[in-house]
């Protein structure tokens, strides 16, 4: 898949149908991330317009990079940056219904609504007070499949930078949300 | 241990993903994009070469006059389909591939239902009068006659009434339950079902066996009309009950190389199916028009619509159509499928 990614961009220099590959092969995983974040209408929006940014944008890719998504993530969280309002009214939205999946339950499930119920108003309490770009790293982290490095590609620091900024912010998080701080590591 | 990160994505809930709508309008969207950026190529950043630049710049210089030839004298000075146009055909020709054969054995019928509109005209006490026609027809073929021949042997056109198409006024169709028995042979089509299974194969070669099947005997089309008698014969094969899924896909291939085909954009059928719209406007102001489903690339529908008033036709009338609805194989006439896919 990786390889593939380069070579569509660098195939639609040449002709730009090529690029199509990529929304076909990414599309999903961005709306999802977008959908976590700014809910499904603004996902719906934002999803379209990131390969949109990233088809004009597409001579600045660079080439050391087999994976498009990080690129394809950065594009989308500074979409989410420039309508920050979006993000939050979606975050208010998860405090008062706990972020809770519609469907019909089962035990596990409704153990796991419960769970979330709990959680989320101070999830989203201790979201809300991350700085953006701390905010950005933490949730790129959690919300996909990206790791330090990929993050660092998304948001445009250096890995040492990620390193820092999400162990920092992950303890933050630790302790606002009552979990005994054990180390950093590189669990997901 | 990560207890935070589980919180966060346990309240941060994996939706379960987009739906079809907000997909098929980004890609659509997506691809307007990329063909309106086709005049505009981006230049990938590349490392320096040093190169015999004389010999080079002749050769460019040679390759562009040739280049220049070609468009002006074979192709009418017009340019190549438009990229995006160009990749949705060429995916509708491999989608196609994909399908079941079409190489029928005895007892085995391609059936094919289509819903085919057009204007007509009729007498009546108060004159001539337009009307549009509307109707569903199916086709059963077979093989006949023990020959390699497809044979049409059975045709049942249907009323439909159509309350919602407001805009068609219906002439009526009498019910047919009967079949007409090895009732053609093709003859009377533009081109026959025998000359479809001696089709060539390559794009090229397809190309001017599309022209030369389309055009009057004797006539060589002028340049600037090549391409409306391609796209236009191009359409007169689709219809026909059975195309080879080889010949189908030569054919959108052919398609994607005809200069002035473009895409749309999205666009609704009569039936209200969505689709990607590639189309192509004649000399006399009418767009033709190829709709593509966004997801299996399978053929929904054709229509022909005045881009200007024409005559008593406002801009924006569709003056034919034809809306594939079902296609498949079947081991006796009158056995439907009820798939409501478009043809493959």
């Amino acid at each position: 898949m990786s390889d593939s990614d380069r070579d569509a961009v660098a195939q639609s220099m040449e002709r730009p149908g090529a690029f199509a590959a990529l929304f076909d092969r990414h599309y999903p995983a961005i709306w999802r991330y977008l959908c976590r974040r700014a809910g499904p209408t603004a996902a719906d929006d934002l999803a379209g317009e990131t390969f949109l940014r990233a088809f004009s944008g597409r001579a600045r890719y660079d080439a050391d990079q087999a994976d498009a998504r990080p690129w394809l993530y950065g594009i989308a969280t500074n979409l989410l940056r420039e309508d920050a309002r979006r993000e939050a009214r979606q975050m208010r939205a998860y405090a008062r219904a706990a972020g809770l999946s519609a469907g019909a339950p089962g035990v596990e499930e409704a153990e796991d609504r419960a769970d979330a119920s709990a959680l989320a108003p101070r999830v989203v309490a201790a979201l809300a007070e991350l700085s953006p770009p701390d905010r950005d790293t933490l949730l790129l982290f959690a919300l996909t499949d990206l790791d330090y490095e990929g993050v660092a590609v998304a948001t445009g620091v250096p890995v040492g930078t990620v390193r820092s900024r999400l162990h920092r912010v992950r303890r933050r998080m630790r302790i606002q949300l009552g979990y005994e701080f054990v180390g950093e590591g590189s669990a997901r | 241990m990560s207890e935070e990160l589980t919180a966060i994505r346990t309240v941060l809930a994996e939706p379960e993903g987009p739906g079809d709508a907000a997909w098929t309008v980004a890609r659509a969207a997506l691809l307007l994009e990329i063909e309106e950026s086709s005049g505009t190529r981006v230049r990938a950043r590349r490392p320096r070469r040093w190169i015999p630049a004389v010999g080079l710049g002749t050769a460019v210089l040679i390759a562009g006059m040739v280049l220049l030839v070609t468009q002006v004298f074979v192709r009418g000075g017009a340019v190549q389909a438009s990229p995006a146009a160009a990749a949705v055909l060429r995916r509708a020709a491999d989608a196609v591939l994909l399908s079941p054969p079409k190489a029928l054995k005895p007892g085995e019928y391609w059936y094919t239902e289509n819903e085919g509109t057009y204007l007509d005209d009729a007498s009546s006490r108060h004159g001539v009068i337009a009307a549009f026609v509307s109707q569903v027809q199916r086709e059963w073929v077979g093989r006949r006659c023990g020959t390699r021949d497809d044979r049409l042997v059975g045709v049942r056109p249907l009323v439909r009434p159509k309350s919602d198409w407001q805009r068609h006024a219906l002439a009526g169709f009498q019910a047919n339950p009967s079949f007409t028995s090895c009732g053609g042979t093709g003859a009377d089509q533009p081109v026959s079902y025998s000359q479809m299974l001696r089709a060539p194969t390559s794009t090229s070669a397809l190309a001017s066996w599309v022209l030369r099947a389309e055009a009057a005997p004797g006539f060589t089309p002028k340049p600037q009309y090549r391409a409306q008698i391609m796209f236009t014969a191009i359409h007169d094969i689709l219809i026909e009950p059975i195309v080879s899924a080889r010949l189908q896909a030569g054919l959108y291939r052919v398609a994607a190389t005809i200069p002035g085909v473009r895409m749309l954009g999205l666009r609704h059928d009569t039936l209200g199916r969505t689709g990607l719209a590639v189309g192509f406007v004649d000399h006399n102001g009418y767009e033709d028009e190829l709709l593509f489903d966004p997801r299996s690339y399978a053929l929904l529908d054709y229509d022909e619509t005045t881009r200007h008033r024409s005559g008593p036709l406002p801009a924006g009338t569709v003056t034919q159509e034809t809306a594939f609805l079902a296609a498949g194989l079947v081991h006796r006439i009158g056995q439907v499928i009820r798939d409501n896919q478009a043809r493959r």
